[in-house]
């Protein structure tokens, strides 16, 4: 038996959507989707056309970058300033008060009157901030009830993975949060010129219902890659692999169960960007193909087994896969697949003990001579909201603060922000880089850091090699950037189609660990066709029709 | 879940009390006919009542108010318009639920789950209990007894790594055959030992736990029953079968009613811990079943239309029990009056 919600599911919400487009997909969507929107003539937009709703992007001459990042990878610094520029050469604020909610991951930091750090920002910004802090772990729980409640801070700053999950995120927006539009669209940006700094992808980012509702949280352009132990290959005098056969070859030589080091991690998202498979959805001739139907991701997994069948991947990651971290660091396993952050943090934890522990992100290489396709992140992270209902003045008051805590790396502000006082908070050692004091390790926190954004930069200088070797594979790897036909569209998965997915890939993990062949890998598909994925691949045919990208 | 509150209203602390003692039956006879008046009992037990107060209101604002949020598993509801403005449904949750072979098979694997706990784990904290209740001194008791209480405060991240580290790939066991020569275990990862290796960790962190009730019941035991048994020749054995197991079998049956109302719960952690592990073909239970359909997807009624159902067949099992008890001539989980 079939069935069919009586109820709209298809709930989305796009960053320019025509209300008339969405009656043509389905009527019922109209009510629910898009209030306050009169029935237009459905004009095909792109992203490109948010131009006028955003700021003009003025780029703010700060620091001179050591590496510059190409194709759109980020800027590499690899030393601290000798003198830091003062980007914002009167406090901003007016002496206003209000609050900020973010999530924070990590201790919860003293309170205010209690926490020098915040007085020292807050004397800085001329405005007293005062942060509510969510446990990051737990934040679409807390999200949930507090946009269900209403009950949203001054400034909130929510995850974009959050506002993806949060069903009709698009509908409270407007009602909760300041349209920014009047504040920073088009030359208006040119008050705040360090918000104007930032990318326009990740500004068009944060339209939603045709208003400028966020600002954005540049985030670098990839997310996950393979670390290996660089220092251990060449203890065994290998080196990096260039191809997947080689990756394998490598995996069998340093594979030794009995002396307690195995290969490999899991590192099966890796492996798709390898064999050169979409990220999601590939367009061509009019038609399209999603990431599980190409015979590119059929390879990945086809390769994932090979290395799980040869017992190549640590027997805790087979059955946990939640301590690689540590078994990288220990050198039980020699390539894992991370956050790219999980580098630097590496280095902070080892280095002081073991100093030629070295890491580094795996050569970018394609499959059987073909080039890779790297899985672009969304331009912006995450987004600080505006509470609806203030005063005008209070808006700017609010846009300076944030304008203060975009200031970019080299700058006076950042260090501040950052990592409090010089002298008090931190103190800069040899190389004119900061290091928290005993005050500054207990005080300091992220609160400032989460309420704007800034451009990514690849900033860590104190750690040997790192920022050149970072900046080298990143400026390499743009350049296979994939083509994505939806890119810059906000775009809320239909909810059959979401919910087809689980079971796929409940059944991929069961072939990639042998509890399935190989061969059960069609039906695996066809049942994920007939479950949601056919219906969301009509679903974005429309948006694609919409947009005019067809 | 909140409908389990209802099904499970009656907290396990009220098995504390000591098993009824021969004068209330006797005392039945007394109160046959008319008893005192409802106002009569009322003024009576007042200072009784009033004690009671804080914790009906507990269980009124935690557990009963929310469950009247079970209304949402017969709409399609989403946070910000609230149960009020959320359209209704009808049965199409569980519709939905009713063909989806996924649900099936997560009720398959609880209901298998549920029994072998039953028959594998509800024993054990009784055999421990009697046997901790035969250590005759003291402080070998209450050490004992602390060493086997604390796994349960142990949370289940650190259990199934516990296990991992001893009993996986490369874990000490293995690592010790693989330097012996031998072939590693194969246990942690096997889908076939899911069974064994779940069951075992239910055992190793709560058995001991689960003894306290028994050992209370244990206590209640009139220790001169055990001392005219001897004297009449009775030996270890019989004592044990003729004494202390009849003294705790009211317990026993209402653990067990308790347990059959609880029996698809079996737990969300332990199985979403080790769904790679294992796959989703085994560990799938239906607490993991509804997070992976709402919480993944936002889908907050489908969620509540299974709890709502987990919990209605609770509630019908606990009545089933109860009745069944009733009918062996035990309390169950209330006495008839």
């Amino acid at each position: 038996m079939r069935l069919h919600p009586p109820i709209p599911t298809r709930r989305r919400f796009l960053g320019l959507a025509g209300a008339g487009a969405l009656a043509a997909l389905s009527p019922s969507v109209l009510t629910s989707c898009s209030p306050g929107e009169g029935a237009g003539g459905g004009s095909a937009a792109e992203a490109g056309s948010l131009d006028s709703l955003i700021p003009t992007h003025i780029p703010f001459e700060g620091v001179v970058p050591d590496v510059e990042g190409l194709h759109g990878a980020p800027d590499g610094f690899t030393s601290y300033p000798a003198e830091f520029i003062r980007a914002v050469p009167e406090p901003p604020g007016r002496g206003g008060s209000y609050t900020a909610m973010t999530p924070l991951w990590g201790p919860l930091p003293p309170g205010p009157g209690n926490n020098s750090f915040f007085d020292h920002v807050n004397g800085r910004l001329g405005t007293t901030v005062e942060f509510n802090f969510q446990d990051g772990n737990t934040v679409i729980d807390k999200m949930n009830a507090v946009i269900a409640g209403r009950d949203v801070a001054d400034l909130t700053m929510i995850p974009d993975w959050v506002i993806n999950l949060m069903p009709q995120f698009n509908r409270a927006v407007g009602e909760l949060f300041e349209d920014l539009t009047p504040h920073l669209a088009g030359d208006a940006a040119a008050a705040y010129p360090l918000l104007a700094n930032l990318e326009s992808d990740a500004w068009r980012w944060n339209v939603f219902n045709d208003r400028l509702q966020g600002v954005p949280w540049p985030a670098e352009p990839f997310g996950n890659w393979v670390l290996y132990r660089r220092d251990l290959l060449e203890e065994y005098g290998l080196e990096a692999p260039t191809t997947p056969d080689e990756l394998f070859a490598i995996g069998e030589e340093v594979n030794d169960p009995g002396g307690d080091r195995w290969a490999f991690g899991d590192f099966t998202l890796s492996m798709r960007q390898v064999f050169g498979a979409p990220k999601q959805w590939r367009y061509s001739g009019g038609e399209l193909t999603h990431m599980f139907e190409t015979d590119e991701w059929r390879a990945s997994v086809e390769f994932m087994r090979r290395i799980f069948d040869a017992g190549l991947v640590h027997p805790d990651i087979v059955a946990l896969g939640d301590n690689s971290k540590e078994l990288l660091n220990s050198g039980r396993i020699v390539f894992n697949q991370d956050g790219i952050g999980a580098w630097h943090e590496a280095y902070g934890q080892m280095l002081g003990d073991a100093p030629d522990f070295r890491l580094d992100l795996m050569p970018v290489f394609g499959a059987n001579g073909a080039d890779p396709v790297m899985h672009r992140s969304d331009p912006s992270a995450q987004s600080v909201f505006v509470r609806r209902g203030l005063e005008p003045e209070q808006i700017e008051e609010l846009l300076g603060v944030l304008n203060f805590c975009a200031a970019p790396f080299g700058t006076r502000e950042y260090m501040d922000y950052r990592y409090g006082e010089e002298g008090v908070h931190h103190e800069l050692d040899g190389d004119g880089a900061p290091q928290l004091t005993d005050l500054g390790a207990g005080e300091v926190n992220d609160g400032y850091y989460f309420i704007s954004g800034r451009p990514p930069a690849v900033t860590e200088s104190q750690f040997p090699d790192f920022v050149e070797w970072k900046t080298a594979w990143y400026n390499n790897a743009a350049r296979f950037s994939e083509e994505d036909p939806f890119a810059g569209i906000r775009i809320q998965r239909p909810e059959r189609f979401a919910g087809a997915e689980t079971p796929l890939t409940d059944r991929v993990q069961d072939i990639i660990r042998g509890r399935e062949d190989l061969g059960a890998l069609d039906g695996a598909v066809a049942d994920w066709r007939r479950d949601g994925g056919d219906e969301g691949r009509e679903f974005y045919l429309g948006v694609l029709q919409e947009h005019g990208r067809d | 879940m909140t409908e389990r509150a209802a099904a499970t209203a009656p907290s396990p602390d009220r098995a504390l009390a000591p098993p009824p003692r021969r004068r209330d039956r006797s005392g039945r006879g007394r109160r046959s006919g008319r008893g005192p008046s409802l106002r009569a009992r009322w003024l009576r037990d007042r200072s009784l009542l009033l004690m009671t107060l804080p914790a009906i209101g507990l269980l009124a604002v935690f557990h009963y108010v929310p469950t009247f949020g079970n209304i949402i598993a017969f709409q399609q509801y989403n946070p910000w318009d609230g149960v009020a403005g959320s359209p209704w449904v009808g049965l199409y949750q569980f519709e939905r639920l009713f063909t989806d072979p996924r649900f099936w098979n997560a009720v398959g694997n609880t209901l298998v789950i549920a029994a072998v706990q039953l028959v594998f784990f509800f024993p054990v904290p009784i055999a421990l209990a009697i046997l901790l209740d035969s250590v005759l001194a003291r402080r070998v008791r209450l050490v004992l007894q602390s060493i086997v209480y604390m796994p349960h405060f142990f949370s289940w991240v650190l259990v199934v790594t516990l296990f991992q580290q001893i009993l996986g790939g490369a874990g000490l066991v293995s690592q010790a055959l693989r330097g012996a020569g031998y072939a590693p275990l194969d246990i942690m990862a096997s889908p076939d030992a899911f069974l064994l290796v779940v069951t075992s960790q239910m055992v190793w962190k709560d058995a001991g736990w689960g003894t306290i009730i028994f050992l209370a019941a244990l206590a209640a035991i009139d220790q001169n029953l055990y001392e005219s048994a001897a004297v009449d020749g009775a030996n270890r054995w019989r004592r044990m079968w003729h004494i202390t197991l009849p003294g705790l079998r009211p317990v026993i049956v209402l653990l067990l009613i308790l347990k059959l109302g609880d029996i698809l719960n079996v737990g969300f952690e332990q199985f979403y811990l080790q769904r790679d592990a294992f796959g989703s073909g085994v560990s799938e239970v239906m607490d993991t079943y509804v997070y992976h359909q709402t919480l993944v997807t936002g889908n907050f009624s489908a969620g509540a239309a299974a709890g709502l159902l987990k919990g209605a067949v609770g509630l019908v099992l606990i009545l089933v029990a109860n009745k069944t008890a009733h009918l062996m001539g035990e309390h169950g989980v209330y006495r008839r009056s």
